[in-house]
């Protein structure tokens, strides 16, 4: 299915591009062009200049930030800068990182229509369009939902509506999945597919979920953390030879490439080209028993004795503006479980952990260590109870991380106060940024503190609300373990996650929300073989359950 | 012919142009007459919530008193004006309760004029037909239209930061100390953030092709129809025939500066 690129019509050359001139450039002199049809994927650790690369092409920057921009873009054989202000702009779709700010109506219908305003699309063909695009991100029934109502994901969704309804020639996606429940980013990638065939369109993506993206992607672009182009060239050869590089870079790399490496480092694999699907790896595999086993390894062992019980949730009900969010929820929570929470977007995961913590009243009746919630003092209560924030900036109150440290032992005790926050300091890898402030760490620390100040009490069970969005590879498994070391034994973590690898990989039970509503609390393993469930909730299989799945098929046809 | 579907500019228009008129008259029949007459047009024509509009009039009404009760007891006594009652240093004159009572008539009819325009009018469509109607810049009125999704958005903020404090064990305040310096901790998360936003959402319209430019098609046309002038018509004729009857009934003053 790969579309065939015609001659390009995008050109850059030798772009560099500083936001001030006496601080260092963000991209330095990067030179490539898009061809018509076109999907690009473009790589790079956090910091490397992705998104400016973005704003470039879209002529945003440099006017917008005043940045000083050198070299050369042109689209179609003429430098951006002779158009007109929202000449080239009405050519690019842009779907940005962030999807609280790039609305500017109060409904998804009329974000739409202002979209379709602007490249004075005929008015009596408007309505026809603006349900024929929500309705390719399945936001058709959520029309007339004011856009602050609604979740993460569906924003995104939106914003993606808003990209397509303009029908541009180049498709720009930063990060477009991030927020996504897995089955919308996989049917995201499968409508974009379905609308080249129709259409003719090109793509540059900027993307950490690799996996859907590989059989659309024609070529892939790398750039370092110097924001240099570091790599420009087909799929493949980008992630057979660079791997190595990429790893260290802290990219991600889709499943298949990263479980070849690890396959390929044990001797398991016939010869040394990497996998770029699981039927490869099947194929390439010396013994495929072995191989599953090996991939198996690092999974955390489940708990097996029975512990005393941490959390006891008693028909949980919520509900905002007449609508119920939260529904009869019932469930009891042990010592040591680690348990995930996975659902469609806007299912209420982000609203049922925030019941959980009292952040919000709810109807019902929660027990934290057989107390109900209202009668702990808010002091005690969070002296055992962490809740970590999506945006870990919102945590910070204070000037430097050494105060952060501290503003959280204040209220415990005085005396071992210097000793510990040297430890803790050096459990986060953070001992040269002691006296910087919070919110000019970079994004790993930022989250590495902020789970920190939530533990440094000691407390036992932290809540985190999707703690590996947006980041990159190593951040995300450093954010992981540190939450992993940092709880105690007898403690619990409660994770919302969109990541079916990570739930396969440390969780003891998953809880699968759908409207709301409670459809299934056990351990993962259960959760697999229930396709109904997870068809129902978006969700799907992690990577080794979904190799384990290939192989069996494959067994039975044999 | 529903209030809430009339052209918020033509209507915009009406209420000013009535309150404009009610202005050369002083007088308590007047105003007494058109504000029933205005209340008598806002449930009749108008599709809105009797809870809604008595929320939002109590405050007036209340004004409305103070205004009375102060011209009530420090009046400006001229000579020739006929006492109706004296206490100490309280001198009431039929003169002075006359123009008392005109003014604070005069803050209910202002008020009931505006509350039918607030309460049957939708914020967006207004700024949509300003455009519209009026020639005014898309870049403005989407700018302002950016400005109002956003507060949703800050309150949202504010209370996420809000509930990270608390669980950082911030919350608590007991001087008036601590509370200037929570605020202060407050307002700088959330104006950095909502720099950013603003800042972001600019790039976000542009990168739709937005430019401001004036000449634009627009989804939701707000069209002026006979009923919008019909509107006007009706609005001027309750100001006339609240003057004309208080003329009848000897009554009519002119605004001279009283007060």
């Amino acid at each position: 299915m790969i579309s065939q690129p015609s001659h390009p019509f995008f050109q850059v050359s030798n772009l560099t591009f500083r936001f001030d001139c006496d601080q260092d450039p963000v991209l330095k002199n990067i030179t490539f062009e898009i061809n018509e049809n076109e999907n690009l994927l473009v790589l790079g650790p956090s910091g490397s200049g992705k998104s400016t690369l973005a704003y470039c092409l879209n002529n945003l920057y440099p006017s917008s930030v005043d940045g000083i921009m050198k070299g050369y873009i042109s689209y179609r054989g003429r430098a951006l800068s002779s158009f007109e202000p929202g000449e080239v702009n009405r050519k690019i779709g842009l779907v940005m990182q962030d999807p609280d700010s790039q609305f500017c109506m109060l409904t998804a219908e009329e974000e739409v229509a202002f979209v379709l305003e602007n490249i004075q699309f005929p008015r009596l063909k408007m309505v026809e369009r603006i349900d024929y695009v929500l309705d390719l991100v399945d936001m058709l029934p959520l029309k007339h939902r004011l856009i602050h109502t609604l979740s993460g994901g569906q924003k995104q969704k939106l914003a993606i509506a808003c990209a397509l309804a303009m029908e541009p020639e180049l498709l720009i996606l930063d990060e477009p999945t991030a927020n996504l429940d897995p089955a919308s980013g996989f049917e995201l990638v499968q409508t974009l597919k379905k609308l080249k065939n129709t259409h003719s369109f090109s793509v540059l993506v900027i993307e950490h979920n690799l996996d859907n993206w590989l059989d659309i992607v024609d070529r892939c672009i790398i750039l370092n953390s110097e924001g240099e182009l570091f790599f420009n060239g087909p799929p493949n050869i980008c992630f057979a030879d660079f791997a190595k590089e990429l790893a260290s870079e802290g990219i991600w790399l889709p499943r298949t490439i990263d479980a070849g490496i690890k396959l390929r480092e044990a001797g398991l694999l016939k010869n040394s080209s990497l996998p770029m699907t699981i039927n490869e790896i099947i194929e390439n595999s010396k013994d495929i028993r072995r191989t599953i086993e090996f991939l198996s390894t690092n999974v955390r062992k489940q708990m097996v004795n029975p512990s005393p019980s941490i959390f006891e949730v008693e028909d949980i009900s919520y509900s905002k503006d007449n609508q119920l969010i939260i529904q009869d929820i019932s469930l009891s929570l042990n010592a040591g479980e680690f348990i995930a929470i996975a659902g469609a977007n806007g299912s209420g995961k982000t609203t049922f952990s925030k019941c959980l913590a009292g952040l919000i009243p709810s109807r019902g009746e929660i027990k934290l260590y057989g107390h109900s919630l209202e009668d702990w003092h808010e002091e005690q209560k969070w002296r055992r109870l962490g809740y970590v924030f999506q945006n870990p900036e919102h945590q910070f109150i204070t000037d430097s991380v050494i105060e952060e440290i501290n503003y959280s032992l204040q209220a415990k005790e005085k005396g071992s106060q210097v000793y510990k926050s040297k430890e803790i300091l050096k459990t986060l890898r953070m001992a040269k940024q002691v006296f910087s402030h919070p919110f000019s760490l970079s994004q790993g620390q930022k989250r590495r503190l902020s789970v920190a100040v939530m533990l440094v009490n000691g407390q036992e069970v932290l809540i985190m609300d999707e703690p590996t969005f947006g980041q990159d590879a190593i951040t995300s498994r450093e954010i992981i373990d540190f939450a992993v070391k940092a709880v105690p034994e007898t403690g619990s973590i409660i994770m919302i996650t969109h990541d079916m690898d990570l739930i396969d990989r440390y969780a003891d039970k998953v809880l699968v929300l759908e409207k709301g509503k409670m459809i299934f609390y056990e351990p993962p393993g259960k959760l697999w073989n229930q396709t109904e469930i997870l068809a129902r909730a978006n969700l799907r299989l992690p990577f080794l359950r979904e190799l384990e799945m290939h192989v069996e098929g494959r067994y039975a046809v044999k | 012919m529903l209030l809430n579907k009339m052209n918020p500019s033509i209507k915009a228009l009406s209420i000013l142009v009535s309150i404009l008129l009610l202005s050369i008259f002083f007088d308590p029949v007047t105003p007494l007459l058109s504000f029933v007459l205005t209340i008598a047009i806002t449930f009749i024509l108008g599709k809105i919530s009797f809870k809604n509009w008595i929320l939002l009039f109590s405050p007036f009404l209340f004004m409305a008193i103070v205004y009375v009760w102060s011209s009530l007891m420090f009046p400006r006594v001229d000579p020739g004006d006929s006492i109706i009652w004296e206490w100490w240093f309280i001198t009431i004159t039929a003169e002075g309760f006359q123009r008392s009572i005109s003014l604070g008539l005069r803050v209910l009819s202002f008020a009931s004029l505006s509350l039918l325009f607030a309460l049957t009018t939708n914020p967006i469509n207004f700024l949509l037909s300003l455009m519209q109607q009026c020639r005014l810049s898309p870049k403005i009125a989407y700018s302002i239209m950016a400005g109002y999704q956003f507060l949703p958005l800050i309150k949202d903020e504010f209370e996420i930061i809000r509930s990270a404090h608390r669980i950082r064990g911030a919350g608590r305040t007991e001087t008036f100390l601590d509370k200037i310096k929570q605020i202060k901790k407050y307002a700088i998360p959330l104006l950095a953030s909502g720099i950013r936003k603003a800042e972001r959402t600019a790039i976000a319209m542009e990168s739709k092709g937005f430019t401001g430019d004036r000449n634009r098609e627009f989804y939701k046309e707000i069209s002026v129809s006979k009923r919008d002038w019909l509107l006007l018509c009706l609005l001027i004729f309750i100001v006339l025939v609240s003057a004309f009857t208080s003329h009848k009934l000897g009554y009519l003053t002119l605004y001279k500066g009283e007060l």
